[in-house]
């Protein structure tokens, strides 16, 4: 094959695997500061997989997911009988909710979703800020409120473990003090957010006043009010494992797929060889 | 057939079954005693991928058919139950579904190298029509196919679509309900898409195809340089000079394609079976759910030239049906290109710059309409406060129409612009690069 | 076309190619082939059954259902382990149990961990039809000595589910793996660990 034969093949291909861009964001955009676990550790995988059972599956449930397949994870049947097993006994059901989907229901307004591919229409960045974003509100029936998911039904099961957070507020806008122009008040704003050792959110508000638009910038962040069990970095962590257990349970043939594909493309390297060396003897023919 | 051909098989069997049915002759019809040009560039390996996407689709169905449950109360489930609980069901079904996007990717550029080249021009006309036809069914195809996850992109792209349909003045909600078969998609719309997702669908393609490789076989292969091969033969044995025997010399090349192809699938199948949410979207990993609308819904890449020249036109009279009609005319009108065209010559190598400024321009509309498609027409801001009188000031929209305008152009100017062009004389026989 | 084609050095190459050709071929077909067998759900409704036989009084036969089969529990009386013990070898098609499917730890004779605990698939070795039970000595003619009788060929098995001579089964019933723990019964699963 010619060398400009090749190159068109590469960038058609290019062009066609990669994403012209993202999506267009609407709504706050969310600064997540924090670790992030790796999928092939299964020490964490196993402590992601112990909160799981202990915090989520009393209300949600992984219908599709089965006991039996934890064994992923390097754990032998018995070690997941005993550790994670609480609302079965039959090794090859899959994780249901210790709760009736019915009560559920009556008690958040909406029957807590499924969580088995969770990490696949949330992105695990996503899911790991949401996990940290809980802060007191007494506004809410619940008592929490969310920093990447406002006015979610869900309460803060975490608790126990972060502690209670309160969310602190601030807002740029034109004060003929220290901010004299919208360009400043957004230039401070930015600077807030991203320098922000925390989560933070960050969100751009076009009021209409008299007939003039007024803009203003809002940075929120959370602070620490009451201590949970766990300091503010183990918090992170278990955060971090939890999620990879999340993103694990949606696709727990990851793994595997990956190396078969390293395999497949191996075998078809080979292949690929064989047949230009075949194809370039049977075109000595043609002049 | 069998008659005109002395059995090229010595074992008995096959002789005998030669005797009886004409395998020699269609061997050498179709094959052997094919000839094609010797000049086929990179951009003819397309029509024998596409075959073999075809094949891949059909027989990974087959086995994603044997799991999956069209009902509407299970197919989400029994999608990850094929993902999960059946033993590599998840490669099979990631095959499926990078298959449905590689089909798409292959039929245009196969498409684009009829443009390039005119292979749709006289004697090709018919054949052209049936490549049309194909195109059509395939995008029915995908979007029956799109409905069975039963995820909320497709219970919402399904809605969008079949809602396209009430746009039609008079007839248009109850030819939509009728569609539906409910007041909205639900059950029977799952079941009966289904059906015509896995048997009425695939039957009319096959035969479609077939009649798309037998039209090429009778009138043979058009080349990059656009010139026919059958006018120089040699006078003795009566094959093209410039043509070559399709086994072995297409098939050991198509082989070279046929790797490389599997090579970029296997890539996307194994490492990026979602292809950052372009090939399967992180919304349809969520149940449908009818009461509950996602952020931002929009078809599936291969569709969004097409919804966008649907949106881009402005209702009239608080009627969606202009943009209705557009997006139609967007798909059908390249079935009048064989009568559009009137250039002297076929090949985009010896036509003028006229046709190829042409020719560039709606390529860039095309795959720039595409990109806006996938976006939410917020994407590039709003206009600035001088725009007064004009129904949206969001600039995609604008965009789009400009580009919509470009579309057309191509086709509607056609007649023109390829008789005006100023054409290079064609070579007398192909040439090689 | 200029100088000879080297037909053997061309076949030599369609060789080689032909081999890394051969096994893609085969790697696409694995999975298809793979995904036909029993997926995890199945496997994990055909995971082994525990039964409570604390309740089973002698004679009395239960039946339970393992993998989509029925499976005869029963305590066999005595006298009715004696009866079937005393069936001449001659009668049977298999009396030592060679060719029939039974785990290796049960007694070839009582086709049983112990005598009186039976536990069989009640599953007709000729065509799969379940047999009825004709417990009653002389049921089925004079010298019935209590057995099942399959009414869609006429195969006739003694208590132990052995085959009778002349009848179309070619084998005995088959016995699933089981294991017996005090007062539960556990079907699927063998004394030696193994699962079926």
């Amino acid at each position: 094959m010619k060398l400009k034969t090749l190159l068109s093949i590469l960038v058609l291909s290019v062009t066609a695997i990669i994403p012209v861009a993202a999506f267009a964001n609407e709504g706050p955009e969310i600064r997540y500061v924090g670790v992030t676990a790796d999928r092939t550790d299964s020490a964490s995988l196993q402590r992601g997989a112990r909160l799981f059972v202990n915090y989520c599956l009393g209300c949600h449930s992984a219908q599709y997911m089965r006991y039996n397949r934890l064994t992923d994870l390097h754990l032998t049947e018995d070690q997941i009988k005993q550790n994670l097993m609480f609302t079965t006994d039959k090794i090859g059901d899959v994780m249901k909710a210790a709760i009736n989907p019915k009560d559920a229901k009556e008690w958040f307004g909406a029957a807590p979703p499924d969580l088995s591919v969770m990490a696949r229409s949330y992105s695990t960045e996503k899911l790991g800020a949401y996990l940290r974003g809980f802060y007191q509100d007494d506004k809410r029936d619940t008592g929490w409120n969310n920093l990447v998911s406002p006015n979610i039904g869900m309460p803060h099961v975490l608790q126990e473990l972060s502690g209670v957070n309160k969310l602190v507020e601030t807002h740029y806008k034109i004060d003929g003090n220290e901010i004299k122009t919208e360009h400043e008040a957004e230039a401070k704003a930015q600077a807030q957010f991203i320098a922000s050792p925390t989560m933070a959110s960050f969100e751009h508000h076009a009021d209409k006043k008299d007939g003039k638009v007024e803009n203003t910038y809002i940075v929120r962040t959370l602070v620490n009010a009451v201590p949970g069990k766990m300091s503010a970095a183990d918090y992170d962590i278990a955060v971090a494992d939890l999620v990879n257990f999340m993103d694990y349970v949606a696709e727990p043939n990851k793994a595997k797929r990956i190396q078969i594909g390293i395999m497949m493309l191996f075998l078809l390297s080979f292949l690929l060889g064989a047949a230009i060396w075949m194809k370039k003897e049977f075109w000595k023919d043609v002049h | 057939m069998a008659s005109n051909h002395a059995s090229m098989f010595t074992n008995p069997v096959l002789k005998w079954v030669d005797e009886r049915f004409p395998m020699t002759g269609m061997i050498k019809e179709h094959l052997t005693e094919y000839y094609a040009p010797k000049n086929f560039n990179f951009w003819y390996y397309f029509g024998s991928l596409a075959l073999l996407v075809l094949v891949l689709q059909i027989v990974t169905g087959i086995f994603l058919t044997m799991n999956y449950k069209p009902d509407a109360a299970y197919a989400f489930g029994s999608v990850e139950y094929i993902m999960r609980d059946v033993d590599y069901g998840w490669l099979i079904r990631y095959m499926h579904s990078t298959g449905a996007s590689a089909f798409f990717i292959v039929v245009y550029l196969h498409m684009c190298r009829g443009l390039m080249y005119g292979s749709y021009r006289k004697p090709r006309e018919l054949l052209w029509i049936f490549g049309m036809l194909i195109y059509l069914c395939l995008m029915a195809e995908a979007f029956f196919g799109y409905l069975l996850p039963w995820g909320q992109m497709s219970f919402w792209g399904a809605q969008v679509i079949v809602n396209i349909f009430s746009a039609i003045p008079f007839v248009g909600p109850d030819l939509a309900v009728w569609i539906r078969g409910d007041y909205s998609i639900g059950d029977a719309t799952l079941n009966r898409f289904f059906a015509f997702h896995v048997i009425a669908l695939p039957l009319v393609l096959i035969g479609l195809v077939a009649a798309h490789i037998l039209a090429l076989h009778e009138v043979g292969s058009n080349n990059p340089d656009g010139i026919e091969i059958k006018k120089n033969k040699d006078p003795k044995t009566g094959i093209p000079l410039d043509g070559i025997a399709f086994h072995p010399y297409y098939t050991v090349k198509d082989i070279v394609g046929v790797v490389v192809f599997l090579m970029i699938f296997t890539i996307i199948v194994f490492f990026l079976p979602d292809m950052g949410g372009y090939f399967l979207e992180a919304n349809n990993f969520i149940p449908a759910d009818p009461l509950k609308t996602p952020e931002h819904i929009a078809p599936v890449w291969y569709f969004t030239p097409y919804y966008s020249i649907l949106r881009a036109i402005p209702p009239l009279f608080g009627s969606q049906f202009p943009g209705v009609i557009g997006m139609g005319m967007a798909t059908m009108i390249f079935f009048a290109l064989p009568w559009l065209d009137r250039g002297a010559v076929k090949s985009i190598r010896y036509r003028g710059t006229l046709y190829k400024s042409f020719f560039a321009m709606f390529i860039v509309c095309f795959i720039v309409l595409g990109y806006l498609g996938v976006k939410p027409t917020s994407v590039w801001g709003q206009l600035g406060d001088w725009a007064t009188f004009v129904d949206t000031k969001e600039r995609a929209t604008w965009v789009a129409r400009f580009l919509t305008i470009g579309y057309f152009a191509f086709f509607f100017l056609m007649p023109w612009y390829t008789k005006a062009d100023k054409t290079k004389p064609e070579p007398a026989r192909v040439t090689m690069h | 076309m200029s100088g000879p084609v080297n037909k053997s050095r061309r076949n030599t190459i369609i060789a080689v190619a032909a081999v890394p050709g051969a096994l893609t071929g085969a790697a696409i077909v694995a999975p298809l082939v793979a995904s036909l067998a029993p997926s995890e759900r199945a496997k994990a409704a055909g995971a082994p059954v525990t039964v409570d036989i604390s309740g089973l009084r002698p004679g009395e036969k239960l039946n339970v259902e393992w993998r989509g089969k029925v499976v005869w529990v029963m305590k066999r009386t005595p006298e009715q382990v004696a009866a079937f013990e005393a069936i001449p070898a001659s009668q049977l098609t298999d009396a030592d149990s060679k060719k029939s499917k039974q785990p290796d730890y049960v007694n070839a004779k009582t086709r049983s961990i112990t005598p009186e605990l039976m536990v069989m698939e009640g599953v007709c070795t000729h065509l799969g039809c379940s047999p009825t039970a004709k417990l009653t000595p002389g049921e089925m003619g004079n010298d019935w000595p209590g057995g099942f009788y399959c009414p869609c060929h006429g195969s006739k098995f003694d208590l132990a589910g052995r085959v009778f001579t002349g009848s179309p089964a070619p084998t005995n019933l088959t016995i699933p793996p089981y294991k017996v723990d005090g007062m539960s019964l556990v079907i699927g699963v063998g004394q030696d660990g193994k699962e079926a």
